[in-house]
Formats: structure tokens, C-alpha cells, sequence
């Protein structure tokens, strides 16, 4: 039995452990590997914020003689630190720590000592890690063995359909081609064992397949675009999400649009989340052995094998080994001050025609794998650095960048109209901008300064990676100004619940709001206004919510309303019934009852897939779905006047008063003027006891002329 | 007549590029900025009209040109790069440059 389980062990952790002197006798009695990731232990009793790890990087493949972690700080922050370690004993290292992120962490130890209670069975292995220096007293913790790697990751590999599958290289026989190392290793060698070789517990997302082309219908280009392979990912790639995560999409293909002369790209350098995906091009100029090669197909399944991990290795943020040094001021720092270039590195990274000798030289000593500062980065490097479709670019460069603007005479404040900002769970978050002149000159802004064109919107989850929120639509003005004079202000709502990337606002927790609005002379940026959203209260706003976080609901409330989105549209009449009382059925009324309440055009097209083609060449035409005046009436009246007060403060003031200043449009303009001027009087009363800006209320028309005119969305009053 | 082809490839930030052989511009762009993952800008392609052809390349912005004679009786492929320290450089090629 205990043979079996040994077995099953070394195979599980696989090739990192399999290096020479990894399981050499030593003292008298077997050692075994220790690196890979350590996470802390339970403590007695449990502590919020980030989990506390190792990760120990002393023997297996390609050791970097490496101690690093994540040590949490407080609830919500937390310091990655990396450290040089040298043997001090048996299963003892020490070293200095040369590395934090931030850099200007409280975190002053200057000093790690890792001992490992090695074992053989994994789960049983320890690590006590003392952290020293920095004139503070000692900080000892001790952690369990969780993965002889350092990161887990899945790998998806799909081709397109009129590629054959033999060009699909994902292994070779590392013996086929005679021009190798001579201390190579004969072996099959798969792009998933180079990638666990890194460090990472590679999967399969198991989604693998092929992309239809239907070239047989004419009229398609067999090429690809970047923008084509970016939609082929977002429609077959099983893991799609834009969010950050240990997942890649392969594509394998025949040509890329440009031609031959590109073999590969990480095409994924569009929208907000990058890195998700990369191409290799496999009848592109890697398909031509040099002339008199002694095994050209050798050659070939090789170069496109190299390929397939050059590609991948740019979703993990590696450069070319020529490009490690680029940075400030005409592009990003690189993850270290001072990295160098590496242009003779026998490395997947590198260009083999392009070192000194040419591919020939680089392949007579190339041993399938990254280099030494490139293994550091993929093990070692804070997570958000290395990870796919993660948004560090934002978490540490533009808005640190941009803070530095604070101060020039206008101020930007992101509030909730509430006693505290705390939000139901299932409740839509609409929160309130207000951009004040607080200078003594009067300021030129653009005419709709606070619409989604000019903002950045920032959400962080706590203990999660920031996010851009990106809103469903942007208007297009034709560029206009206006003045804010000194004292002024104006305001809008912000719907910051969920955008195109998805519902980011919504889960139960605390989140940071922070918003930049770029100025033609500068960047203004609010404080992060911070909030919560509460868990759910029951089992019926758990069951909801799998159908309500959805592309359809998201949709339908940030555009007030649709004829057409019939899953979403019934997501919200479910929750009206199931949940009347609760904060969201607000929402879900107004949007109900805005789309029902006038003709609204719809662009009918058959059922089913079909080819791509225009709407008019498909059979599509516009046609009307009519108006249902009662429903609308009804819909609105329980949304609006049934609870003005919890209204008014979940849909926000600016929000409210617009909803209440159409809706008594919309009642003179079938002709109930007497119900018109009872909402407006409503209206007023609300606002007035929730002691909104007199200025305000004096916007609000008189009874006489209520229907006069739907104010717009951004109201602008002084502060 | 033979194929020219000339690869703007690292070290461009949002320069504007001017190409001239034989003294007559036939390339100008703006904007052009290398795309780090394939390490290229821009690609431009044109015939040669005879064996030998002057080429000129200036980096308008950052005022720096390059000038050499390319045997152009056969497809040639030249490489420009603007190195780390700010100088242009440039590779000839019989075979056509690959990017992965």
C-alpha cells in the first residue's frame, strides 16, 4: 500500500521533482523535494483578510535558489516579498529579502529563515518561516505543503476547422531533429510538461475543439484578424469571462491576416482584459525548414512546437529576451528597476534566427525551456504581474499617476443618498457624482462632463484585483462646453453595478468606488468612496440571483427598459412577484414600466444560427411592439409613489427626480393632467424631506406646468 | 524589378517615419508605434526600379535618418530598428523577416 501511494505521488508532482539529486540519499536517509507552495496554517482562530503563503524554490527543475510569499498587513491589504535563499543546513535556507510590492509596505524584515520538516508523503511536510530585521522583534509562522507548484493554470487548445489537425503541434519527440544538445534528453515532450517544468499545475479546461470556418459558403477570408481571433475566443473558448484568471485560450490556425511572415501572436491586447489568448500561425514562414536541413520536418513540428510556447509564454507577460530592459518613459516598468536584456538566451522567448550563428546555434543548445529570469518572474512575480487577463496595469500604474492631480480647483465626490452606503444584496448600486468648482475662476468642462466618455470608473473588491468598469454604451456629442462657475456643481447618477465585463459590483463584501474624470487640462479624482453589499436574507434572494446577475438584467436596467431581452425582462417581472417589498423590484418596475409605456421599435430576424449577414439579407425588419399604457401606469405608480422615500434614496435623487419627471410627462401626454401634477407635488415632497438643494426643488414645475418638460439626467445646481 | 520590403520594427513610439529611395518619399506614417508581442510597427512593401537603390529613412519627430544602398536586382528585406540608446539600425536581409 505504501508502495502505491508513493507512486501515485511522484507521478502527481510530476517533473518538478524529478531532477538530479531530487531524490538523492542524504545523511543516511532519502530526501525528498520540498519546493513548490506553502499556505499558512490554521490558526486557532480564524483571521480575515489575505492568506498567508510560501512558495520555497530550492530543488526539482531549475531551481532559483528562491523564498517568496504574500504576507497580509491588514484586513485588506497585504505585501509580496521575495528573498534569495542559501542552504543553512538540512532542509534549512536563509537569505535576504530583496524585493516588496509595495514598495513602501510597513513590512521592515530584511531577513527570511525557511527550516522544512520534510516528509515523504506530501501533506505531512511543514515549513517554518521566521521573517528578521528591520529593528522589529521576529515574526514566525509556520505553514503546510499544498502543491509542489507554484501557480495552477488550464490551457484550452482549439484550431480552426480547415486547419489539419497533424500542424496542431502540441509534443514532440525531442530526439527527432539531430541538430540538439548533446546532454539532451530523449523524450516525448508536451507544451503542458514545459509549463508544469515552469511551475504550474497545468489542466486541460476541457473544452478543446474546433472553430468552424463555413468556407464553404463563400465569401469568408480563411485569414485571421486580431479582432476576429478576439470574438473566436469569446465564443469558443469554454472559460471565457472577463475576468482575471489562470486560464489561456491557444488557438491554432492556419494564417494570420498580415500573412506569412507573422507565426504567432498573443493577440490578446484588446478590452479590459489582456492575455487571455494567443494564435500560432501554422503555414506561416515557421512551416519552411532553412534549405538543406538534415530533417526539414523535424525541423518544422519543432519550430511550430517552439512557437506554440513562445506565444504562450506572452500570455504569462513575458517579453522577447531582447525587450526585458524597455521601460519609463515610452513604455511600462518592467516588473524588476534594471532587468536586462537577454538577446543570446537559449530561451523560448528569445528569437532562434536571431542570436549570434542563427537558429542553427540556438537550437544546438536549446534545452525546451525559459530562462533563469524568466522562471523567476512566472514563480516569484505578485500575482497580478504574471496572471492572464489580470488588471495590474491599473492597480499600479494610472490612477497612482493620476492621484498626483488632486488638487487643481475642481473636486470630484462619489456619494450614496443614504444614511450609510450599504446596499441589499440583489440591489441595483446607483450611486451619485458630484464635480464641484472649488477654485475662484469659472471653468470651462465639456457639456456632459459626467457621462461614461469622460470618466474612469475603478471597483476593487476587498482582496480582489481593481477593476475598470466599463458601461454597456457611450454617447457620442458633438463637442460642446460649458462653465461652472466658482461654488458650483453639477451632478449624475452612476449605475456602477455591472457593465460589459460583467456584474463587478454585486457579490456580498466590501468594495472600493473611486472615479477619474479626465479634463481637457487635467484628470479630477474622487476619494474611494467605500461600501457593502449585504449577503443575502434568504434562500429566495439566493435562488433569484442565478438568473438575475445576468449580460439580459444588467442590460435592461442600465438602459431602462427593452421590448426584445424576453429572458431578462423575465428575470424582473420573477423578481417583482417573488421579492415586491425588496429594494430591487424598484428597479426592476421602473425598467418594466419605462419599455412598456410607449411604441417600441424592434428589428425581428428569423430563428436560430445562421451565417453572417445583414439583417435585411437575413429576412430582418422593423417592427412596432405597442405600448401598454395600463401596465406602464401600474408598473411605475408601485415603483415611484407606492414608497417615494425608499425610492428616492435606492434609485438616487438625480435618478428619482428624472423617473418622476417622465412619468408625469407621460401621464399628460395621455391626457391625465390632474394625476401628472399629483406626482410632481409627490416629488417635490420627497426631495424636500430628504433636505435636497432648494435650487433643486425650485426645478421641480409648478402644478400647473408639470408635464412642462422631461429635465435630463444630469441636473446641475449649486452645491 | 525586384521586391523591397521594409520592416519598421523595435524602438518606434508613436513616431512619424518617412521612407525615400532615390531620393523620392514614398512612405510617410504617423503614429507608429511597435507592437511589443511581434516586435513590429510597420511593414511596407514597394518594386525597385533598378539594381541598386539609395534608401532613406527618417524618424521625423526624433530627427534621426539613416541612408544606405541596397542591391535591389533581387527581393531584399531591410529591417530598422531604433535602438536603446537612440540611434537608427538596420539589417538586410535575402529572406523575409519572421515574427512571432
Amino acid at each position: 500500500m505504501d508502495q502505491n501511494v508513493r507512486s501515485e505521488e511522484l507521478s502527481d508532482t510530476g517533473n518538478l521533482e524529478e531532477a538530479s539529486g531530487a531524490s538523492e540519499a542524504e545523511a543516511g536517509s532519502l530526501r525528498y523535494p520540498v519546493s513548490g507552495l506553502y499556505t499558512v496554517e490554521k490558526l486557532p482562530v480564524p483571521v480575515p483578510g489575505p492568506r498567508e503563503e510560501l512558495r520555497l524554490d530550492v530543488d526539482g527543475r531549475y531551481p532559483q535558489m528562491t523564498a517568496s510569499g504574500i504576507a497580509p498587513l491588514s484586513i485588506s491589504s497585504r505585501v509580496n516579498w521575495i528573498a534569495s535563499v542559501a542552504p543553512a543546513g538540512t532542509n534549512r535556507w536563509t537569505g535576504g529579502i530583496w524585493y516588496k510590492e509595495p514598495a513602501a509596505a510597513p513590512f521592515p524584515y530584511t531577513t527570511v529563515d525557511v527550516k522544512v520538516t520534510n516528509a515523504l508523503f506530501p501533506h505531512l511536510r511543514k515549513a517554518t518561516l521566521t521573517f528578521s530585521g528591520g529593528g522589529v522583534p521576529k515574526r514566525v509562522r509556520s505553514f503546510k505543503f499544498t502543491s509542489p507548484y507554484f501557480h495552477p493554470v488550464e490551457f484550452e487548445f482549439d484550431r480552426a476547422e480547415n486547419l489539419v489537425t497533424d500542424k496542431a503541434v502540441t509534443s514532440i519527440n525531442t530526439h527527432d531533429h539531430p541538430n540538439r544538445p548533446g546532454t539532451l534528453p530523449a523524450e516525448n515532450l508536451s507544451i503542458d510538461e514545459v509549463f508544469r517544468r515552469t511551475g504550474f499545475e497545468v489542466r486541460a479546461s476541457g473544452g478543446a475543439g474546433v472553430v468552424p470556418m463555413n468556407i464553404a459558403t463563400g465569401g469568408v477570408n480563411p485569414n485571421w484578424s486580431d479582432n476576429e481571433m478576439h470574438d473566436a475566443m469569446q465564443t469558443f473558448w469554454s472559460r471565457f469571462g472577463n475576468v482575471a484568471q489562470w486560464s489561456l485560450w491557444v488557438f491554432f490556425a492556419s494564417l494570420h491576416e498580415s500573412g506569412t511572415s507573422l507565426g504567432g501572436i498573443m493577440f490578446d491586447d484588446i478590452g479590459p482584459n489582456h492575455r487571455q489568448g494567443t494564435a500560432i500561425f501554422e503555414d506561416a514562414f515557421i512551416a519552411n525548414a532553412p534549405a538543406g536541413d538534415p530533417a526539414p520536418a523535424a525541423w518544422v513540428r519543432r519550430m511550430r512546437f517552439w512557437t506554440a510556447v513562445h506565444e504562450m509564454g506572452h500570455s504569462f507577460n513575458l517579453a522577447h529576451s531582447w525587450q526585458k530592459a524597455l521601460g519609463p518613459p515610452n513604455f511600462p516598468p518592467p516588473w524588476l528597476p534594471g532587468l536586462a536584456n537577454e538577446p543570446e538566451a537559449r530561451s523560448f522567448m528569445n528569437y532562434p534566427y536571431n542570436v549570434a550563428g542563427g537558429q542553427s546555434a540556438f537550437f544546438s543548445d536549446f534545452e525546451f525551456r525559459f530562462s533563469d529570469g524568466e522562471l523567476l518572474f512566472m514563480r516569484h512575480a505578485p500575482m497580478q504581474f504574471v496572471q492572464q487577463g489580470n488588471a495590474d496595469w491599473f492597480d499600479h500604474h494610472a490612477f497612482q499617476q493620476a492621484a498626483a492631480a488632486l488638487d487643481g480647483g475642481m473636486k470630484l465626490v462619489v456619494r450614496a443618498n443614504r444614511a450609510a452606503p450599504a446596499f441589499d444584496f440583489l440591489e441595483p448600486v446607483t450611486l451619485e457624482l458630484k464635480l464641484t468648482n472649488s477654485s475662484e475662476q469659472p471653468r470651462i468642462i465639456p457639456e456632459h462632463a459626467l457621462e461614461a466618455g469622460h470618466l474612469t470608473i475603478v471597483l476593487k473588491k476587498q482582496g480582489r484585483p481593481a477593476r475598470r468598469l466599463v458601461p454597456y454604451a457611450r454617447a457620442c456629442h458633438q463637442a460642446s462646453s460649458s462653465t461652472l462657475n466658482p461654488g458650483e456643481s453639477i451632478y449624475a447618477s452612476l449605475y456602477a453595478s455591472s457593465g460589459i465585463n460583467g456584474w463587478d459590483l454585486a457579490e456580498p463584501g466590501n468594495y472600493l468606488v473611486q472615479v477619474c474624470l479626465h479634463l481637457a487640462d487635467q484628470d479630477v479624482v474622487s476619494a474611494p468612496m467605500a461600501l457593502k453589499v449585504a449577503p443575502p436574507r434568504g434562500f429566495e434572494e439566493e435562488r433569484l440571483a442565478q438568473d438575475f446577475f445576468s449580460d439580459d438584467v444588467g442590460r435592461i436596467l442600465s438602459f431602462d427598459g427593452s421590448r426584445c431581452l424576453e429572458g431578462g425582462l423575465n428575470v424582473l417581472r420573477e423578481t417583482c412577484e417573488r421579492l415586491p417589498d425588496h429594494r430591487v423590484s424598484v428597479h426592476a418596475r421602473v425598467a418594466l414600466g419605462q419599455s412598456l409605456g410607449r411604441n417600441f421599435k424592434q428589428l425581428n430576424i428569423g430563428e436560430g444560427r445562421m451565417p453572417l449577414r445583414s439583417a435585411g439579407s437575413a429576412g430582418g425588419a422593423v417592427g412596432v411592439a405597442k405600448a401598454k399604457v395600463e401596465d406602464a401606469r401600474k408598473e411605475l405608480a408601485a415603483a415611484l409613489l407606492k414608497r417615494p422615500d425608499l425610492a428616492a434614496e435606492t434609485l438616487g435623487h438625480v435618478d428619482y427626480k428624472y423617473y418622476v419627471d417622465a412619468f408625469a410627462a407621460w401621464l399628460e401626454a395621455n391626457g391625465d393632467r390632474k394625476e401628472a401634477e399629483n406626482v410632481q407635488a409627490a416629488l417635490y415632497k420627497t426631495l424636500a424631506a430628504r433636505k435636497v438643494s432648494p435650487k433643486v426643488l425650485a426645478q421641480i414645475p409648478k402644478p400647473a406646468a408639470a408635464a412642462a418638460a422631461t429635465t435630463k439626467k444630469t441636473a446641475k445646481a449649486s452645491a | 524589378m525586384a521586391q523591397l520590403r521594409i520592416d519598421l520594427q523595435e524602438g518606434f513610439v508613436g513616431d512619424t517615419v518617412a521612407i525615400s529611395l532615390d531620393g523620392k518619399e514614398v512612405f510617410r506614417e504617423s503614429n507608429l508605434r511597435t507592437r511589443l508581442q511581434i516586435g513590429l510597427a510597420k511593414s511596407f512593401a514597394t518594386e525597385a526600379n533598378q539594381a541598386l537603390t539609395l534608401v532613406e529613412i527618417r524618424v521625423v519627430e526624433r530627427k534621426l535618418s539613416a541612408a544606405f544602398t541596397v542591391d535591389t536586382s533581387n527581393p531584399v528585406f531591410v529591417g530598422v530598428s531604433v535602438d536603446p540608446g537612440g540611434a537608427l539600425a538596420h539589417r538586410i536581409s535575402r529572406e523575409a523577416f519572421g515574427y512571432v
